[in-house]
């Protein structure tokens, strides 16, 4: 507080014995912090462009920090003490400058390399001129964040990988299955008429196993174009998808004489509209498909925004589901009833999840049995500053 | 006479023995007399249609049943040669292959196939496909003049 001279400044004058119980307080916080502290007063050309900076003040952590003593140091510029500082660091006097310039405190990171650390440099003006920086070592803070980023992109390459393979074997996978159809039906034409009944239903479950892994394959395809043919996220009226999702199932919708409610204020949200179709209409099929015995469905979709995201519900009368099986569901080929009760290879709400996923969203059921469903997925709103 | 009396003469270009089996069954159960050649890859199909070696009596085709992916020579070759060469450029050929990629089908017809069909994965279809290439291009179509020779 006291300047080069050691007299109290004009401003700081405000009685002795204060400023001496002051004093001591600030010299036991500024040997106590673990981070480096430096006082410094600015030094400017005759531009009024800050080219230069003398140390008035340091701690006992700048000294470990630096290596620099504050006895050998305070009262010169930098340009002396470290003379080829303007070369090796050019931004580091203009970034101060800037605080000292405009009194806006700024933090920088950098990488400080004989100590293999990596430090945040707060700076702010205390005084007019002056300026003081704090130096805090960020290290576990940046490495965690790194770890992170580097995880999140080996998880997007596996992602990639994975359904690079699932595309891939689910086309190599077709020729052989498509052997095994072929010549199960010429064998049914070629031999149907002499084969016994246990000939006939031998033959009839060969050709439903090939069918439904034909069926299979269909789906692990879908489920893998999911992420390699997904268009970049834009801004799309979610009430548009709704309707065109209801147009593929208008038929069933008729012959079940089912009721869907669409809540008329259905937000814009940021979505691949190809998707969000194909989401939405899983979802109406499985309300429809899923429904009580003797009970036409009734269907509600509707939207609320909690914080940075809308959250959409689509709600049903139908069966209900255990809330034991709320994760496997969302499975791929998980199915939760006897393939004569309800058809369908349990692939929908993997691929609904997957379409979620890739919008940045999640999607949860509340049920009960007996009860209906809700499913609820969130969506991106336009204002977001995350997405793809 | 009726030149439909003549067996039309087929060349199928396919490496899969099943695919073979398939397409000879449902050539024979159709209704057009026809003879069906069969070769497995595209040195053979180009040498069969030169009359080399082995193949010097062999009939000259009134259409080709082209698969694309073939061992050695590949379909796209064959088709490229077949449509450069002088005294061969005139057979019609029918790519009937698994795939569906529009690259394939636009590089297929770019090099001047006839036509383009897909094989379907289950025999009913399959079998219908073929009844289609029977009736359109065994039919109503007009062949190149052949003696066969």
């Amino acid at each position: 507080m006291r300047d080069m001279d050691g007299a109290i400044p004009p401003e700081f004058d405000g009685g002795h014995v204060g400023i001496e119980e002051l004093e001591n307080k600030y010299a036991a916080l500024s040997e106590a912090i673990d981070s480096a502290m430096a006082y410094h007063r600015m030094i400017f050309d005759a531009d009024g462009t800050p080219c230069d900076y003398v140390f008035l003040e340091v701690n006992e952590a700048f000294e470990e920090f630096t290596g620099l003593k504050g006895a050998d140091i305070i009262g010169r510029q930098v340009t002396e003490v470290i003379p080829g500082i303007r070369d090796a660091d050019p931004d580091l006097i203009s970034f101060y400058g800037e605080v000292t310039l405009s009194g806006v405190p700024k933090s920088m990171e950098f990488y400080f390399s004989p100590l293999e650390r990596w430090y945040e440099a707060r700076a702010f003006r205390p005084r007019k001129d002056h300026f003081t920086v704090l130096f805090t070592n960020v290290t576990e803070r940046y490495e965690a964040r790194r770890k992170i980023e580097v995880y999140a992109r080996e998880l997007e390459r596996s992602n990639r990988d994975l359904e690079q393979f699932a595309y891939s074997a689910s086309h190599d996978l077709q020729e052989p299955l498509r052997m095994i159809t072929s010549f199960l039906n010429l064998l049914q034409q070629h031999l149907g008429g002499s084969l016994d009944d246990k000939g006939t239903e031998y033959l009839a479950y060969a050709a439903d196993g090939a069918r439904r892994l034909k069926a299979m394959i269909n789906d692990l395809l879908l489920f893998s174009r999911v992420g390699i043919e997904g268009r970049p996220l834009e801004p799309l009226a979610l009430d548009a998808a709704v309707t065109q999702a209801m147009g593929v199932l208008s038929e069933r919708i008729a012959e079940y004489g089912a009721s869907v409610v669409v809540a008329p204020d259905l937000p814009k949200v940021l979505g691949d509209e190809g998707q969000l179709v194909q989401l939405l209409q899983n979802l109406l099929g499985n309300a429809l498909k899923f429904q009580r015995p003797g009970v036409a469905p009734e269907i509600h979709v509707s939207a609320s925004r909690e914080g940075e995201e809308w959250v959409i519900t689509v709600a049903d009368n139908g069966i209900g589901i255990d809330p034991r099986y709320f994760g496997r569901i969302f499975e791929v080929f998980q199915r939760l009833h006897g393939r004569r009760v309800y058809d369908g290879s349990g692939i929908g709400l993997a691929i609904c999840r997957r379409i979620v996923e890739r919008h940045a969203g999640r999607i949860w059921v509340e049920s009960e049995e007996g009860q209906g469903a809700m499913f609820r997925f969130t969506l991106l709103p336009l204002d977001s500053r995350r997405g793809e | 006479m009726s030149v439909t009396c003549v067996p039309i003469e087929i060349l199928l270009v396919e490496d899969n023995p099943g695919d073979v089996i398939l397409t000879r069954e449902a050539l024979r159960s159709g209704k057009i007399s026809n003879n069906l050649q069969v070769v497995e890859d595209g040195e053979q199909a180009m040498a069969y249609l030169r009359r080399e070696g082995p193949y010097a009596d062999a009939p000259r085709p009134d259409v080709i049943l082209l698969d694309l992916n073939l061992p050695r020579k590949d379909g796209r070759e064959v088709l490229g040669e077949v449509k450069s060469d002088h005294d061969l450029k005139h057979i019609p050929v029918v790519v009937l292959t698994t795939s569906q990629s529009e690259a394939d089908v636009m590089e297929t017809y770019g090099l001047h196939a006839n036509c383009y069909l897909v094989k379907p994965v289950e025999y009913g279809p399959f079998l219908e496909v073929i009844r289609s290439f029977e009736s359109f291009w065994l039919s109503v179509v007009r062949l190149p003049p052949n003696n066969h020779k």
